[in-house]
Parts: structure tokens; sequence; C-alpha cells
């Protein structure tokens, strides 16, 4: 376990010691939502987030887990409302922490709002993604859902370079529109319905989790 | 008395098997064993009353309370050890008791580490190297850490060895007789009820045949043996699973007393013999009969 920890540790830790730096010299153009800087932010949200959670419940699985706390005085909403709690307070403190960190490299607000709602942003996806994930582990279980974890895990970890070049180039949509959009209270919008969404797939998931049981 | 656990046409519905509207009722205070062949309905009867399954039908009532309503108060109070234990694998004994413990209110450390070290199981050791028996002994050190009111052991014993089996049962009658728990023990090791059981009850085919005492029920219950033509046919009738052999005819009854008086002049003469019979005995009638 301790050496698994320092593999999946490994990783992102290395992406924000080279990606700091990176965003200091960002402020020279202006923050660039697909520059390398900012991959090496969004990319260790999902590879911690999701990596965490399909470690765990790849570990639930193996163990038996769900069948062990169905013994205990626990209710089905409780187990669900631990696991979702655990991935937002993942991705706030992450979220939180690199905001942070911008803001001691840079606290010029035309340069922080648009990163921090850039990564607020990516935010709300792994939250949803995770959420989603989670009414697929409860509906059919580890063995057969596990794999679309995976791929999810994946996808969402490549997905900014092939949404730049298959969706927002054909359509000449250009970095600074992004920033544009991220300027403006979009981003909050997005986070409300976003957070909205998230508490009502927490909810179908508690349904989800009892089903399985019965 | 007061019944600790009541259940009202409790039903369930598989495909291939079906617990059939069953009423049954637990005394508080008492060691209840529930006896029945493979596939009876002994865990799904255990798993409904733990919800651990969604019923079809009936109630259930634990310490006067719905046990779906009440699920998470019932538990508090249950100790419960099912047929396969669960636990967090990659973990140990001392975690597992820290884990479990912020869940139950009555939790009592002292009780979890002094049943730690009299079942000789180590803290420290990852369960995944425990044996059976071993992970048994943890559950049961679980589920009698939390100063629970009802014991519910649905096949505890079921692939251990012998020694592991007498050791885990002789403990049960021990702690039950100290501490007098209610206990739920189902089984189709008859040997294991007998040991520790006030109560009987069989459950045969998804429908409870008999509960009674089991005081009641091994005076009820009789072999007899008879030369031919020392008995009554009318009496003859009335026994179960009759079989003739070179000493002459055995059969079961199961209301001894009601036959006794027609049984006299037999005892007398040496023509009619009488052996009490054990659980396994009443079981095979059953099964057979059914």
């Amino acid at each position: 376990m301790k050496k698994f920890s320092f593999w999946y540790f490994l990783y992102p830790g290395l992406l924000l010691a080279f990606g700091l730096p990176m965003f200091n010299s960002d402020r020279l153009t202006g923050p660039d939502p697909f520059s390398l800087s900012f991959a090496s932010y969004l990319a260790p949200m999902i590879w911690l987030v999701l990596g965490a959670m399909y470690s765990h419940e790849q570990m639930e699985s193996k163990a038996n887990g769900y069948n062990f706390l169905r013994i205990l005085p626990i209710e089905p909403a409780q187990i669900v409302k631990a696991k979702f709690t655990i991935v937002f307070i993942s991705v706030a403190i992450y979220v939180g922490g690199c905001c942070a960190a911008f803001a001691l490299i840079s606290t010029d607000p035309e340069y922080l709002i648009p990163s921090c709602g850039y990564l607020i942003t990516h935010g709300n996806i792994c939250l949803v993604a995770a959420a989603l994930l989670y009414l697929g582990i409860f509906r059919y279980g580890f063995s057969r859902f596990g794999k679309y974890v995976l791929i999810a895990w994946i996808f969402l970890f490549v997905s900014p370079i092939p949404f730049r070049i298959f969706f927002l180039k054909p359509r000449g949509i250009t970095d600074s529109e992004i920033m544009q959009f991220m300027r403006g209270p979009y981003w909050i919008l997005v986070t409300v319905i976003c957070l909205v969404g998230y508490y009502f797939l927490m909810k179908l998931a508690v349904k989800r989790l009892k089903a399985r049981y019965a | 008395m007061e019944h600790i656990l009541e259940i009202k046409r409790l039903r369930k519905e598989y495909p291939e098997f079906v617990l059939d509207d069953i009423d049954w009722t637990v005394l508080k205070g008492y060691v209840m064993g529930l006896i029945g062949p493979n596939g009876a309905g002994k865990t799904t009867t255990i798993k409904l009353i733990m919800n651990l399954l969604q019923s079809d039908g009936g109630q259930v009532k634990v310490f006067g309370l719905d046990n779906i309503l009440n699920e998470k108060q019932i538990k508090n109070k249950i100790g419960y050890v099912g047929e396969e234990q669960y636990f967090y694998d990659h973990k140990n004994a001392a975690w597992t008791g820290e884990f479990v413990s912020h869940f139950y209110d009555r939790w009592d450390a002292e009780t979890y580490r002094s049943l730690l070290e009299k079942f000789e199981i180590p803290p420290k050791k990852k369960i995944r190297k425990f044996s059976k028996g071993m992970k048994v002994k943890l559950s049961l050190a679980i589920a009698l850490s939390h100063n629970p009111e009802l014991i519910m052991l649905d096949e505890p014993t079921s692939g251990l060895d012998p020694i592991i089996r007498r050791e885990v049962i002789d403990f049960l009658k021990t702690f039950t007789d100290e501490n007098e728990k209610t206990v739920i023990l189902s089984s189709h090791i008859t040997d294991d009820i007998f040991r520790i059981a006030d109560y009987i009850t069989y459950m045969i085919n998804g429908q409870i045949v008999i509960t009674e005492s089991k005081d009641e029920l091994l005076s009820n219950w009789k072999k007899i043996h008879f030369t031919p033509g020392s008995l009554d046919k009318s009496v003859v009738d009335t026994l179960e699973s009759v079989e003739s052999h070179t000493f002459g005819t055995s059969g079961l009854t199961k209301n001894y007393p009601a036959i006794q008086d027609a049984l006299a002049s037999g005892l007398a003469s040496g023509d009619i013999k009488v052996e009490s019979v054990g659980l396994d005995d009443i079981l095979i009638v059953l099964v057979k009969g059914d």
C-alpha cells in the first residue's frame, strides 16, 4: 500500500512541481487554458480524484466491503454520503490549494479569476463524472462497471487534447474567447448547476445502493 | 414472557424457492436453534431479519420495532455473524475494531481486546492471512463487543474443523449462560444446536414445521422398538419412519405422552423399548415426510 501510494502521488506531484513555475511564465502572455501549466494542474485533479475513487472501489469489491458495511448499524445513505463527501472534499482541497498557489504568484484579478474559474469548472466536471460513475458502480457493481470508471478516468485525463483538436479548432474558438467566457459569471452558473446536480445524483445513488442491497 | 423477535407472514420469493408466509417468535433471554437442511430458508430468514434482503411481504419486529423503519437502531443492538465473513482483509483486527467502534453506541474496546486475546487473534496481523476459523472468531469478537441484546449466528461453524467448532460453541454456551443473552443460532449441524439451544425451530422448504422448547421436543419425540404384534396397529399407524429389521420394527413418535399408556404392557414384558432421539433423527423424519 505504501509502495502504491508513492507511485500514486509521484506523477501528480511532478506535474505540479513543473506546472507552478510555468504558471508564472504564463502571466507574460495571459493564462492559456491549454498551455502545459494548466494541463499540469488539471491532470493531477482527475488523476487523484477518479484514481482514488477507482482504487477505493476496487478495494471495496475485493474485500466485499459493501457486505461488511451492510451488517453494521449504518444506513446506505450514510455510505453514499461519505463517499460523495470525500470526492467533494478532495476536489475542493485540490482546487482551493491550486487557486491559493496561483494567488501567491499573481494576485492580478485579470489572470487569477479566469484561471481559478477554469479550474473550478473542471472541478465541477470531475464531481459530476465521479457521481455518474458511482451511480454505475452502485447499480452494476464494481466487477461489471469498474472498467468504465477506468475508461472515464483515462478519457477525462486526456480529453483536453482531443477537445482542442476536434471541437475548438474546427469551430475557430480561440483561447482568448474561452478566457473571456471564464472572466464572465458563467462559470459561477455552471458551478451552481453542477453542485445542485451533484446533490441530486447523490440522492439517486442512495436509491441505487438501496436497490442493490435489496 | 417478552418476545424479542416477532415475525408475521414473512415472505420471500425466488424462482426456485419460496419462504412461505412464516410466523415465528423468539423469547427474550433464550437461545433459539434454527435447524434445517441446506436451502431450507434459514439464511434467508436471518437476512430478512437483518434487513439484508427485501421481503415480498409480512412484517418483522425486533425489540418491538419494525426492522426496516428502525434498521440502524436495531442493528446497534444485534451481534451478527454470517456464514461468510466479510472484512477489509488488507487491514488487521485492531484497525477493524477501531473502524466498527464508530458505528456502535455501546462499543467496548476492552471487551474487544480481551476477546481477541481469548481467541488468540493477533491484532496486527492482516486479516487476509487469517484462517476461516480465525475469521469466524474475529466476527464473533466484533459481534459481542458492543453489548448486543440479540446475537444472530447464521451457520457460524460451517466449514470449521471439529476442534474450532467445539471451541466456538463452548464459548458461546458459556457466554450466553453468563450474560443471559438472546441468541438465534442457525445451523444444519444439529450437535451444535443441541449443546446450547433452549428452543428449537425446524425449517423445511421455506416453512416452519416445528418450534418448541428443546426439552418438550425431546420428550415428545421418541424412538419405539417393538417386536411383531406387540404394538397395537392404531399406534403403529401414528409412527413416523417405520423400519423393519432383524430384531423387529422401529419407528418414531412425535407425541410420546399420547401413546405412553398403550406401550405400558409391552414395556413391562420387554417387547417394546423406548429410546431418546437426537435432533438429527427428527430432522431426517421431517425432511423425508415433507
